[in-house]
């Protein structure tokens, strides 16, 4: 029993860390701050829960395949987040957090609405899973723990990547200062937009399908602010703007407050420990900003290995053969 | 002073800022090949007429042009890739980069600042990035301040990030260079130091128009001087002339001691 718990928190942690890292880009990287990523990855789980669901269900499904599904999610998400980034963009700081938000809400509204297509309040209650019908039930939860640490170490990897590239490089630029960034050429408005919907495409094809097969189902009121504040704790904990750290502090984050739910106590204690959770949260939180205020792994301690390997690279020009640029990629 | 007649041409530019006339028909011709000096009392518009230039002054009266190319209407990235670069007054450059990856951004170019550069262009993108760090190091090494490839901006001194910002704007390979106040706030020795450095940039072709209160420096260092006040032209000429002008020497120099405190 509380093996089985143990891995399902784990792949939550999982799903949330993929949120986390990605978040990261575009905030901590790219400086907008997002509160509407909830909104994204809402669009993202219905989008993916209509394209892969059975056509006989209340909401008729298009019975594709699942990798059909999260590419069509990638899709309407990259969409979505053009659409909203074009105008909230326009906006700087807590302008662009605060019109993030409100999209978010806009269209967790919009799914309440529109019943024809996303159940309403009553929701989508069958979903395509991978390898549902190879693996017995007992065996699924490993499975799908494995599944979802492929997809997260992916995300990590993409991510690395995004960090140490030059474009990356002209991200966090143009994040401290952003005149100096436009005097050097760069197109502000071209990186952030790019920079919003590719995360956004991301978000619609990594976290919304991940966490559609953990939660089974789906309702509106999984997509409150509540989801974007836990991914954005996860963040925060792990240390925005490194490489790892939002893997690592999503992890920590979830595994950390998920396991009060471990203690046995009568049910009319039970009332009090789910009320812990957020004080866990609220603690750990307090805790690591008050120790550690860049986070467990702080952005400059994060990017300290492949300053190094630039560095030395350099230093041995004279030797300059392709393969030593490519060793030790990501 | 030039054979050539590449110039960044301002004609009859108005700035106004509700009812106060920032700039007030400034028409001027920069040489594209020397050096000019932009001097006048605080307030006078030398850094509003900077922005202007630059895409960062919004809407405005008048046209300005660099070798035949309209920059009137263009954004602040735009201008910089027509070869118009410009540095800052209070220089703090890229806080959270080393020095070395400030020079990286002017050398990496834009063509790989997309998302999905880093994976569609995967061997360039590292090849640029290496190619990038290596001439960083040589301009560092050339311009003096090779030791400081690896620290943080965040950590220097007002000193070296004035340096920095000029090395790094140099870095973008630009036609025209707009330096605001390059020496205030500079020792003796290292205004000296600074001299030399935009010497040796027209030495190589490019164009330098720079702002500073220095009247010495400026008059040192300049071909022709232009003086503005209260948003006007109000003389131009050689630094002999400006220097012997008497109404520059009035209103320039009588306003001094307020500059110095600001």
């Amino acid at each position: 029993m509380s093996v089985s718990f143990l891995v399902t928190i784990a792949t939550l942690a999982l799903v949330f860390s993929m949120g986390s890292m990605l978040l990261n880009v575009e905030s901590s990287w790219g400086g907008m701050w997002d509160l509407g990523i909830a909104g994204q990855i809402a669009v993202g789980a219905y989008t993916y829960a209509l394209l892969t669901g059975p056509p006989d269900s209340a909401v008729p499904g298009f019975d594709l395949p699942i990798l059909a599904g999260m590419i069509g999610a990638a899709v309407v998400v990259g969409v979505v987040s053009t659409v909203i980034g074009w105008p909230a963009l326009r906006l700087r700081g807590e302008y662009f957090l605060i019109t993030t938000f409100a999209f978010a809400e806009i269209l967790r509204q919009l799914i309440v609405i529109r019943k024809d297509v996303t159940g309403g309040t009553f929701g989508i209650t069958s979903v395509k899973k991978p390898f549902a019908e190879t693996f017995t039930f007992e065996a699924y939860p490993y499975v799908m723990l494995g599944l979802t640490l492929v997809l997260a170490l992916v995300v990590w990897a993409l991510c690395t990547r995004l960090g140490n590239s030059a474009y990356g490089l002209t991200l966090r630029a143009a994040r401290d200062n952003e005149a100096l960034a436009q005097s050097m050429g760069t197109s502000i408005s071209a990186i952030r937009i790019s920079t919003y919907a590719a995360v956004g495409a991301m978000c619609g094809f990594f976290v919304a399908p991940a966490y559609v097969w953990f939660l089974g189902a789906l309702v509106p009121s999984i997509f409150v602010s509540s989801l974007t504040f836990t991914i954005w704790t996860g963040l925060v904990i792990g240390g925005l703007g490194s490489k790892a750290g939002p893997l690592l502090g999503a992890l920590v984050l979830t595994i950390g407050s998920e396991m009060i739910r471990l203690v046995e106590v009568s049910p009319e204690h039970a009332q009090i420990i789910s009320a812990f959770h957020p004080l866990l949260v609220g603690l750990l939180l307090i805790g690591v900003l008050r120790w550690r205020p860049g986070g467990l792994i702080s952005e400059r301690t994060s990017f300290t290995r492949s300053r190094a390997r630039l560095a030395s690279a350099s230093a041995t020009s004279e030797t300059d053969r392709t393969p030593s640029a490519q060793t030790g990629s990501l | 002073m030039s054979t050539d007649d590449i110039s960044l041409e301002i004609a009859g530019v108005s700035k106004f800022y509700g009812g106060v006339t920032a700039l007030g028909d400034v028409t001027m011709s920069v040489d594209g090949r020397g050096i000019t000096a932009l001097i006048g009392p605080n307030g006078a518009g030398k850094t509003t007429l900077f922005n202007v230039i630059s895409g960062f002054g919004g809407g405005y009266e008048g046209s300005i042009s660099f070798d035949g190319t309209e920059l009137t209407r263009l954004k602040p990235h735009q201008v910089a890739r027509t070869g118009v670069v410009r540095t800052f007054q209070t220089p703090v450059g890229f806080r959270t980069l080393t020095v070395a990856e400030n020079l990286m951004i002017a050398l990496t170019g834009d063509r790989l600042d997309k998302p999905w550069a880093p994976f569609l262009h995967w061997r360039e993108d590292r090849r640029r990035m290496l190619a990038a760090r290596r001439e960083a190091d040589a301009l560092l090494d050339q311009s003096g301040i090779g030791r400081l490839r690896d620290a943080f901006m965040a950590d220097l001194s007002p000193g070296d990030l004035k340096l920095i910002e000029i090395v790094r704007q140099l870095a973008l390979k630009p036609r025209m260079l707009l330096l605001d106040e390059p020496a205030a706030a500079m020792a003796v020795d290292q205004i000296a130091t600074l001299s030399q450095l935009i010497k040796g940039i027209v030495a190589n072709g490019v164009g330098v128009l720079v702002i500073d209160h220095n009247l010495g420096f400026v008059l040192e260092l300049a071909d022709r001087v232009h003086v503005l006040e209260s948003g006007r032209v109000i003389a131009s000429g050689t630094p002999d002339e400006i220097g012997a002008d008497a109404k520059v020497r009035e209103i320039y120099l009588g306003s001094e001691e307020s500059a110095d405190v600001a």
